[in-house]
């Protein structure tokens, strides 16, 4: 137990001096197995380690949903869904804030990254929203929020980790995403709403679309709802594995691009070139999160806390909701993959021991980190939105994704009350 | 342009074009065999192991660009609060520790792939052999281990360039 509570202190430790997370949890792992288990055997399993992740078949589903996700997002898919969804709600007070939410979602499900779902939608609606007199607050933290739903609406890299890390089904945790997907949609909504009571003038109404105008518009995204009936459809309905998924929505996506005109060959290779290295960086991490799990495993650690939370006799439901609980604080300051990683070690084994679900563990782990990417002052949504308004203090920033955190953190609350609505859908797979 | 940005230049285009190549061919292969498995119910032979093959050359060719763009996670909020000095001896301190655990890596993987040549593993359809790609695992640890040595001497300019991020990647 000691050993391992030294690594963990050391790992924290080695990352506030900045070394960067692989490269401390690698080296802690080493270091530690090392002096457990005698140095030639470390060193073997490392190598192995190494080895392992780099040849293996189910990982290429990684920089397959990474170039998916990079592919869309320049394949200008994002102005129809916002056309689509402005027709429907653009008219009403707020709607705009609406629509934008609608958008996001749509968008989360052809791209697994929230961060690139906030960044297409800045530069889509965050546009219309000034031009029509919106309050900086609320127009950015709606965009921030709702690129939060990127990596809920599946397909989501932050599920693909989880489910490698944990060797939990991928495509069980993709169907499990959607309901509680389409539930923080809702509650973005409800905020909205909120907001627009209090200060009507924040969001302005805009012109109506007539039947028209909104047939055209839904036609629109036909791209859209093709990827997402042959990628996620073909996934769940067992046709595809993930991977195979992966693959054919990454093809997809390329022939969208392509045949838009929006890809010269050499932004083909600078997107090929960003999503490998993406891909790079987070095997680094992968697998120094696997050598240093080698190490937490061999200590007596995880026994022992399974031990102890079986002899506290607390409610297991208690347990959980303090882990989201440090999740939800921490996520404030920490990156949120950093913080994801370096606990999942301790508390998923902990979770299962208490006889919870994997897949519904996983949904309330993107959840908290939905919420830690728009909870200031530390998160890649904010961050990425103030790179890109230059002219929008990030004060405003602050101000719209902090409001905006109180209806993730109700969507975190519910699915952590009722897990049906995360076990629900994937219960029909077999 | 010096020698010193030649060279680079030359990695970031030796490198990016294998990574950006072999994932674009993962991509292919998976379409191709995934088609023609559901379809004409004829897979691509061995389509699984090279794609493992070409998994290792997409994650460790990246591997250096990603030390020399220095995109490695790494926890920077302190980053405002510290002087100049004090920064530029963690920083060197902290790549000295990178380039020693990549060199150590490195060595690792020379190791293993000998190890793999003497048994003579292939893969297991086209018996392709192994211990090549196991050999590119460890010069791309090597190479990056450089990256990070030479950032000893030469600290890395984060130019602040604009990051894109339409490919902001992991979250």
């Amino acid at each position: 137990m000691s050993a391992a509570l030294l690594g963990f202190a050391a790992v924290f430790l080695l990352a506030l001096v900045r070394v960067p997370l692989a490269f401390g949890m690698g080296l802690v792992g080493v270091v530690g197995l090392g002096l457990l288990r005698g140095w030639g055997p470390t060193f073997a399993a490392a190598a192995q380690v190494v080895y392992d992740s780099g040849f293996a078949y189910t990982l290429s589903v990684v920089p397959l949903f990474i170039l998916m996700g990079n592919l869309v997002a320049r394949a200008g898919l994002a102005h129809e869904l916002f056309r689509a969804a402005y027709a429907f709600v653009g008219h009403k007070k707020g709607g705009l804030a609406h629509a934008t939410i609608l958008a996001c979602a749509g968008f989360g499900a052809i791209c697994g990254s929230s961060i690139a779902t906030a960044a297409t939608m800045t530069r889509v609606a965050y546009p219309s929203m000034k031009k029509l007199g919106y309050a900086d607050d609320l127009s950015t933290g709606v965009i921030a929020a709702g690129g939060t739903l990127g990596i809920m609406i599946p397909p989501s890299t932050i599920m693909v980790i989880y489910g490698i890390v944990t060797e939990t089904h991928i495509g069980k945790l993709f169907a499990a995403g959607v309901v509680p997907g389409l539930l923080c949609a809702l509650l973005l909504m409800a905020m909205v709403a909120w907001v627009i009571h209090r200060r009507p003038d924040a969001g302005p109404a805009g012109e109506r679309v007539d039947a028209a105008g909104r047939w055209a518009a839904v036609r629109g995204i036909w791209g859209v709802a093709a990827l997402v009936v042959v990628v996620l459809g073909g996934i769940y309905g067992g046709w595809f594995t993930a991977t195979e998924g992966a693959g054919i929505g990454a093809s997809g996506a390329f022939a969208f691009a392509w045949a838009r005109g929006k890809l010269s060959l050499p932004l083909l290779r600078q997107v090929l070139v960003e999503s490998a290295r993406t891909t790079a960086m987070l095997f680094t991490i992968l697998i120094a999160a696997s050598i240093f799990s080698n190490f937490i495993n061999f200590t007596s650690m995880p026994a022992d806390l399974k031990d102890g939370i079986t002899h506290l006799g607390l409610p297991p439901l208690l347990v959980v909701a303090a882990m989201m609980g440090v999740y939800v604080v921490l996520g404030t300051i920490m990156e949120e993959l950093t913080m994801v990683l370096l606990t999942i070690p301790v508390f998923f084994p902990v979770v299962t021991q208490l006889g919870f679900d994997p897949v519904w563990f996983g949904v309330l782990i993107v959840l908290v980190v939905q919420v830690g990417l728009i909870s200031p002052p530390v998160g890649m949504n904010m961050f990425v939105m103030n790179a890109l308004l230059k002219d929008v203090p990030m004060s405003s920033i602050f101000k719209g994704s902090a409001l905006f955190c109180i209806p993730l953190v109700a969507g975190l609350v519910l699915v952590l009350a009722f897990p049906q609505l995360a076990l629900w859908l994937p219960g029909f797979m077999k | 342009m010096n020698t010193a940005a030649r060279i680079k230049h030359l990695m970031d285009v030796v490198c990016g074009a294998l990574a950006a190549l072999s994932l674009l061919a993962i991509m292919l292969l998976t379409l191709v065999d995934v088609l023609g498995r559901k379809l004409l119910d004829q897979s691509v032979p061995g389509s699984l192991e090279l794609t493992e093959i070409l998994m290792v050359v997409v994650i460790f060719a990246a591997l250096p660009l990603v030390s020399t763009q220095g995109e490695h996670v790494a926890f920077d909020s302190l980053d405002a609060l510290m002087p100049a000095w004090l920064r530029r001896v963690q920083q060197v301190l902290v790549d000295l520790l990178c380039t020693s655990a990549l060199a150590g890596l490195a060595w690792l993987m020379w190791d293993k792939a000998g190890q793999m040549a003497g048994y003579g593993d292939t893969t297991a359809q086209l018996k392709l052999p192994l211990s090549p790609f196991v050999q590119i695992m460890a010069l791309a640890c090597g190479l990056a281990a450089v990256v990070h040595a030479l950032h000893m001497l030469w600290p890395l300019v984060v130019v602040d360039e604009e990051p894109d991020p339409e490919s902001a990647g992991l979250t």
